[in-house]
């Protein structure tokens, strides 16, 4: 009996069965992955989240870079501003105007918002030929005549304002017709009125076109000069540091791919020795899990993208409000877009091809019986890993650190040590089966498994190093980051804190103009009584030091061989209210400290000096004459807040006393108190009723902390370690199932295959944690060599306990939760 | 012509102390219609035997001549395209693909090499419905049941323009009477011309054979004569 076909096919080259053979084997590869693609899912997802991650980090990359020069010059490339007590202004506007040509004119005027932000009136044609980029219509209409107004969302809510609202501002009633926005500058808050509806302004800005040479030639008024937009960004495009980023994202990946598609390969070694058996070439059967490789390569680049795209679209407005300016979120790089999803194409089967040519190399006999391979050697990668090892930390250090110019040299080095720590991680495994050779049968059997199979083990140890080692290394960076006595970073206030300005003080880092006392009382009064109004008498007065004479805030500034480096923040008197508001009694107070602060490490720096300095003009060197207090004495208490808007940084009045500035002591502000977080009602409240006598309020802004930094790194790392390792420890266990059947055969109960299991997870998830956190350290080290003893010396110890106990423990406790099932074949492996 | 020809076939794993001669110079020559069951206790030999008929393997010397071709120095993709055309093969445990169904089981030797999907699809059909499996045709294997299956396996095996079948157990995993159905069909199969050598346990099935071939340790010890043929009766002188 036999079934014949009428013709046979041409010969098609080498035994090739041509597009019909491909078709078979694809149609097969396709109904794989429908039947076990649930075998695949944590590729899969990983892949996904891969492609998600570009597709939001191109995303964001591309449109949270603000664009400042569109903000302030539209698509003009001159502007000069004039102020507006210039007597010649007509004159002067008229005179740019015949010799450039076509300009357009803004005016502007100031109005006391309560706010840290600038209120302005202001005067712009929506039609003029350059402001259009600095000008959106969101709803309503224009104002095209006296009497009109279109306001900005934030004026809007500031004076409760709504369209067809009549708004009275100074003396003058104007009908609200529309709202608006600076689409580049969400934070401009303004009231636009038509061209000339102004008044009186007190800044008017003429936008022109013009070429060096003409601006050269011109002759502007005195005081007068003109601006030029930023040139661009020097470095990489913030799209290729995405797109390099995703690739080695998917490297990693990659990594952990090949480990899932290797057992993969060996589950379906003998439906892949049947194919051979049939009379499929070699070519066949890699095409079977190359084109697995694919198919999963498709689903997650699809599901990625999917997932990225509505992540978002759902990200967009909050991403919006953090930078300020007006977001199209169809505005992306969809050329990147599709870059990391083809890439994670090539990742799947690039990552499918070795155990694809290991399946086809296979001797059918031995694939038809479902016997894999015996374990190979570990790749003889371990010498180029140690001299990457090498090499990356030595060019990390001579990157020269944080905020250096060499981040070239930096993200090189930091290259090579993660190249060259996957290299030697295969390696180490040795470690794990010479560490379990005292230990009970099941440890033992277990880590001997995982240094037998380290081709898959060794993938899987690489994955979770890395991911350890990018989590430490942030929390490293950040606490570094965040140690920086000087160049304080952190969150402003607590969420349950205000600060209410005085006029003119306008808040940390922002030029301070004297008010008047009687100004003073006033406002202390209105401070008094938005602390009644949020239900609370909990204020404390903030006095600032300033030098009467020269009008200047006396700062903390450093100098760095001779140079001026900065200045350290706001700094305010330690008054003996201020100290009992804290807890600290006078006797705690060393009587020859000129500094207060809560600043770890403050007290060990050099060059500082207390100066009446401008930090918009600093002087050319150190202390030199004037009012300078060379290398003040510093005392660190610890019960002073940490936050950077809050006082941290007091001069005592010691201090004030060696410099003279005894009659210098300015209120400029209230810091108020609240039990619970503050809402944004009361946070409104707050800002009206400072309005009412020219203060502005500062409350908690995004800035992330410390702890939210290191937390989400320190978590992130270790989901994507427990992740990896879930997979892995299953194929491991998968492949050595016919140790398993044995071992349960000759009696071995639950416990003991619970125990493989969980010593398996927690042999290699605690290999990975230390491997990860050494190479973390060591390039941290590098890195900030100069500076040890403020940045590496800030151990973040629970994120280490986190990682290097945590971590392990969870693996070895879900390793031995979730094990422990009897093998549904003791005798043999399943069939077909 | 031979269907198939195995010259003094020996076959050897390991090396040194740990060698195992899995054959030892076998002899075997099988005609085209013939069948032939080959018999001998656990580790005698027997599936190597079929292995190395079949392609799978290469001996340690010896020659493999299948239909007067011999497989020695033959090209890997060669063979394969040997096996896609020439050679069928049963297993015990029908080592069908899960993914695919019965029809595209059976046809996937013909796609493998080359027939067009609608051609290889009715030759595949034609092959099921001889054993009875038309209304299978599109269930996938785990909603067949062990003998249809096993059905499933033999329509593959001969689909095509196969000359060669090598079963081997065919009936281990199956009741005696479908058992039974399995040897029916390879037997009915040989009476078309195919060859077919049939590795099995039991002496019952075996008497389906032309020939039983008894191997011990790796060698022929034994077997049954094929029986005579009319020209035999020509062979002798008159009276005799």
């Amino acid at each position: 009996m036999s079934t014949a076909v009428q013709h046979r096919p041409a010969k098609v080259g080498e035994g090739n069965g041509g597009v019909p053979a491909r078709r078979a084997i694809l149609r097969w590869a396709l109904r794989l992955f429908r039947r076990e693609w649930r075998q695949q899912l944590l590729v899969l997802a990983l892949l996904s989240i891969a492609v998600a991650a570009t597709v939001l980090g191109a995303a964001v990359a591309t449109n949270a870079p603000s664009s400042p020069n569109a903000a302030m010059f539209g698509t003009a490339d001159h502007l000069v501003t004039f102020p507006g007590t210039d007597p010649h202004l007509a004159a002067d506007i008229t005179a740019i105007g015949q010799r450039f040509g076509t300009i357009q004119v803004i005016e502007n005027r100031e109005l006391a918002a309560g706010t840290t932000q600038d209120v302005q009136l202001r005067a712009q044609d929506p039609a003029g030929r350059y402001g259009r980029p600095m000008l959106a219509l969101v709803s309503g209409r224009y104002p095209t005549g006296p009497g009109e107004v279109a306001v900005t969302s934030q004026v809007a809510t500031l004076y409760d304002l709504h369209v067809g609202d009549v708004w009275r501002q100074d003396a003058t009633a104007r009908r609200v017709v529309g709202r608006v926005e600076n689409p580049n500058n969400l934070l401009d808050e303004f009231a636009l009125v038509a061209p000339g509806q102004v008044g009186a302004p007190t800044r008017v800005t003429v936008l022109f076109d013009a070429t060096p040479a003409e601006v050269a030639a011109f002759t502007f008024p005195a005081g007068v000069t003109p601006q030029t937009p930023a040139p661009a960004p020097l470095g990489l495009r913030p799209e290729f540091v995405v797109l390099v980023c995703a690739i080695f994202g998917l490297i990693f990946i990659g990594l952990v791919a090949t480990a899932g598609f290797t057992v993969l390969a060996q589950r379906r070694l003998r439906s892949l020795g049947m194919l051979s058996a049939l009379g499929a070439t070699d070519r066949d059967v890699r095409l079977v899990m190359i084109a697995n490789g694919a198919v999963v390569g498709v689903a997650a680049a699809l599901v990625g993208g999917v997932v990225g795209l509505a992540c978002w679209f759902g990200y967009a407005p909050r991403l919006q409000v953090s930078t300020g300016h007006r977001i199209d979120p169809l505005h992306l790089p969809w050329w990147l877009v599709a870059s990391g999803m083809i890439l994670a194409v090539i990742t799947a089967v690039a990552a499918a091809r070795r155990p694809a040519r290991a399946a086809a190399r296979m001797p059918v006999v031995a694939a038809l019986s479902g016997h894999p391979p015996p374990p190979k050697a570990a790749r003889r990668l371990a010498i180029p890993g140690i001299l990457l090892l090498v090499a990356g930390p030595v060019l990390l250090a001579l990157s020269g650190g944080w905020g250096s110019s060499g981040e070239l040299q930096a993200l090189s080095g930091l290259c090579a040590t993660i190249v060259g720590l996957l290299f030697v991680t295969p390696a180490c495994l040795s470690v794990l089966a010479v560490a379990g050779r005292r230990a009970p049968i099941a440890v033992r059997v277990a880590l001997r498994d995982v240094a037998r199979y380290r081709a898959r083990s060794g993938s899987a140890l690489a994955a979770i190093s890395f991911a350890v080692l990018m989590a430490v290394f942030i929390s490293i960076l950040a606490t570094a980051r965040f140690a920086d006595p000087f160049d304080y970073f952190g969150p402003n206030l607590p969420p349950n804190q205000l600060v209410v300005y005085a006029h003119g003080a306008g808040g940390p880092g922002q030029e301070p103009s004297a008010p008047t006392p009687g100004q003073l009382r006033s406002m202390g009064a209105m401070a008094n009584a938005i602390a009644v109004a949020l239900g609370t008498a909990d204020i404390l007065e903030l006095d600032s030091p300033t030098d009467l004479a020269s009008g200047a805030e006396v700062t903390l500034v450093q100098f760095f061989h001779g140079d001026f480096k900065g200045a350290g923040g706001q700094l305010y008197i330690a008054t003996p209210a201020l100290l009992a508001h804290y807890g600290i009694a006078t006797s705690q107070v060393d009587p020859n400290a000129d500094i207060l602060t809560s600043r770890a490490g403050l007290d060990q720096l050099s060059g500082l000096a207390l100066m009446d300095v401008n930090p918009s003009s600093p002087p050319p060197t150190g202390c030199g004459g004037g009012l300078c207090g060379a290398n003040p004495k510093i005392q660190t208490l610890h019960q002073l807040p940490t936050d950077i808007s809050a006082p941290n940084l007091l001069v005592t009045e010691h201090a004030l006393r060696r410099l003279s500035l005894q009659s210098a002591r300015t209120a400029t502000g209230w810091l108020i108190q609240t039990t619970k977080p503050l809402t944004s009602t009361q946070i409104n409240l707050a800002r009206q009723m400072a309005l009412a006598t020219g203060g502005s309020v500062e409350t908690r802004s995004q800035n992330p902390s410390l702890d939210e930094l290191r937390n989400w790194a320190t978590a992130g790392g270790i989901l994507i370690a427990l992740g990896v390792l879930a997979m892995t420890v299953g194929l491991i266990r998968g492949e050595a199932a016919g140790d398993l059947r044995t071992l349960t055969a000759t009696g071995a109960s639950r416990r003991v295959r619970r125990t493989l299991t969980a010593a398996t997870a927690g042999g290699l998830g605690l290999l990975g944690a230390v491997l990860g956190t050494a190479v973390a350290y060591l390039a941290a080290v590098c890195y900030y060599r100069s500076s040890l003893s403020t940045t590496v010396s800030h151990v973040p110890v629970a994120d280490l306990i986190a990682v290097l106990v945590g971590l392990p423990l969870v693996a070895t406790l879900g390793g031995w939760l979730l094990a422990g099932r009897e093998p549904h074949t003791i005798d043999r492996r399943p069939l077909d | 012509m031979s269907a198939l020809e195995l010259r003094r076939v020996s076959k050897s794993y390991g090396a040194g102390p740990t060698v195992v001669h899995a054959l030892r110079e076998v002899d075997l020559t099988v005609e085209p219609g013939a069948m032939v069951a080959v018999m001998g206790p656990s580790g005698s030999g027997k599936s190597t035997l079929l292995a190395i008929a079949g392609s799978l393997e290469d001996p340690t010397s010896g020659e493999v001549v299948i239909g007067g071709v011999g497989l020695s120095g033959m090209p890997h993709n060669e063979r394969a395209r040997l096996r896609r055309r020439v050679i069928g093969y049963v297993f015990q445990d029908f080592n069908l693909l899960a993914g695919l169904t019965a029809v595209e089981n059976v046809t996937l030797p013909l796609e493998l090499d080359g027939v067009p999907a609608r051609r290889a699809r009715t030759a595949g059909m034609a092959a099921l419905d001889r054993l009875g499996l038309v209304d299978r045709a599109t269930r996938f294997p785990d909603q067949l049941s062990g003998g249809e299956r096993q059905r499933v396996a033999l329509a593959r095996a001969v689909v095509g323009d196969r000359r060669l079948l090598l079963a081997d157990e065919p009936s281990g995993a199956l009741d005696s009477v479908n058992g039974e159905g399995v040897m029916r069909m390879i037997h009915a199969a040989c009476r078309q011309g195919v060859a077919a050598v049939v590795v099995t346990h039991d002496a019952q099935l075996a008497s389906w054979a032309d020939r039983v071939v008894f191997l011990r340790d790796g060698r022929v010890t034994d077997q049954t004569v094929p029986a005579p043929g009319p020209e035999s009766l020509l062979a002798r002188g008159p009276g005799q």
